[in-house]
């Protein structure tokens, strides 16, 4: 029992140690934590809470943008941070523009706790 | 004043003790209004305490007609019913056992011994390429060595005008019985589900080259939540060409002393209702209920009418069950 403990105890702390998937283009290079949403069903609009952080060695212009809708924007830094409440339904498309440009991109997606579900084609019981 | 024959046909399970004899039923105004009336009852009771099930499928409560997919679903019923056996000499399937085996994957589908691969055409539209094993050889499987030229089950009505009465007398045995092949159908199925009704088209063809022949069947079914448990009402109507309903409810000139009698083509309706009752997370009390007007005519060998197959001793066929059912997964 008392292993037991100690185990999801260094799970927890590795879990929450380990830096969050960094994605670069180049030098620029960002992280993004979380990037799923866990909804009762995958059809639910679900709230993300997720953090963005970016570093560039050279001071550069950038701006973070979620379904063409722009969050936020640095001007001439190395380094960047955000955090935003994001209302997702299915999925959304996080971007990082430079000059226009997209540099980087990141899919926001909703999971389901339930299983999928389909519609069934033949009738129940119908083997009699 | 008589009615047609296809409207009595619906009646027949409304009828007060129709019995098994109701080869050529023929009814007076005054019982089809009767009849009219329950029918008309019976779906008002049913509709009116009652509250429809939307089948989308994106509310997790709704049990019916949904399935999680990737995971098989097995369930099993323990309860007491039977199916019948129209044919002479046939014997009814015990029902004490029941299983319900099902697995959706994104497109691969098994269902109930039928397997298919079904595309979303639409929200609410989706086409499959099915098949599964024809279910008419099942009623020959359950049969004994029975004389089938009885005079009782020749009525000298029939539905075209007088017949011929048969006196003869001739065993068709088992063996011979058993010439009816099993066949493996291929076909497409069309579903469209509808708020509260889904309703299905199948096209069906032998594609094993047993009985070389097709058959259609449209469904509708609609389900309803209420404090009483979940109801399932279905109507279908199946079209069989004259090929199917030869080769199985036909004789040949050796099974029909000399005389050959040919199946024809049959529309034959049905409905059937289900109920369940949930119990806990897994157990349900669960019955099933079926009827089915079979339509078996054969031409009379000299060529003055039309008989029901000498092979049937029953027009319809039904089904019922009424017990327990388990979800293992």
């Amino acid at each position: 029992m008392r292993s037991a403990l100690w185990l999801i105890l260094l799970v927890h702390t590795v879990a929450q140690a380990a830096p969050a998937d960094a994605q670069c283009d180049q030098t620029l290079c960002w992280q993004i934590a979380p990037v799923v949403c866990i909804a009762n069903q995958k059809s639910d609009s679900c709230q993300l809470d997720f953090r963005l952080s970016w570093q560039h060695p050279e001071p550069i212009s950038l701006c973070a943008e979620l379904e063409g809708l722009s969050l936020h924007c640095w001007q001439q830094q190395t380094s960047g941070e955000l955090s935003y409440q994001a209302q997702i339904e299915g999925s959304a498309q996080l971007l990082l523009r430079s000059d226009g440009h997209p540099r980087l991109s990141r899919e926001l997606s909703v999971l389901s706790r339930q299983p999928a579900r389909k519609r069934r084609l033949v009738a129940p019981w119908s083997v009699f | 004043m008589t009615i047609p024959r296809p409207i009595c046909e619906t009646m027949l399970f409304l009828l007060p003790g129709s019995g098994h004899d109701a080869k050529v039923p023929t009814f007076t105004a005054a019982q089809a209004q009767i009849m009219m009336l329950r029918a008309l009852y019976f779906i008002l009771v049913v509709l009116g305490v009652t509250t429809p099930v939307h089948a989308d499928c994106t509310d997790s409560k709704t049990q019916e007609p949904c399935v999680a997919t990737d995971q098989w679903q097995i369930n099993l019923a323990i309860g007491a019913g039977f199916r019948s056996n129209p044919l002479y000499g046939g014997h009814n399937f015990p029902l004490w056992l029941m299983p319900d085996i099902s697995y959706y994957g994104e497109h691969w589908f098994f269902d109930n011994a039928t397997l298919g691969y079904s595309w979303q055409l639409h929200d609410d539209i989706q086409l499959s390429l099915v098949s599964r094993l024809n279910e008419e050889k099942g009623y020959f499987h359950r049969r004994s060595a029975v004389n089938l030229f009885e005079p009782q089950f020749i009525s000298s009505m029939g539905v075209a005008g007088p017949v011929q009465k048969v006196a003869m007398k001739q065993e068709l045995s088992v063996a011979e019985a058993d010439k009816r092949p099993l066949a493996l159908d291929g076909g497409l199925q069309l579903d469209w589900f509808l708020p509260g009704l889904q309703l299905k088209l199948n096209w069906w063809h032998d594609i094993s080259q047993q009985y070389d022949g097709q058959h259609l069947r449209l469904a509708a079914s609609s389900g309803w939540q209420s404090q009483f448990g979940h109801w399932q009402l279905g109507v279908a109507l199946a079209w069989k060409d004259q090929h199917l309903m030869n080769t199985y409810y036909g004789l040949n000139a050796s099974e029909g002393e000399g005389l050959e009698y040919r199946a024809l083509a049959s529309w034959q309706p049905e409905i059937s209702l289900h109920w369940q009752y949930p119990l806990t997370e897994r157990w349900q009390l669960l019955s099933v209920w079926r009827h089915r007007w079979l339509n078996t005519d054969v031409e009379v060998p000299a060529g003055i009418g039309r008989i029901q197959s000498p092979l049937l001793q029953e027009s319809t066929a039904h089904s019922w069950f009424i017990g327990f059912s388990y979800r293992f997964l």
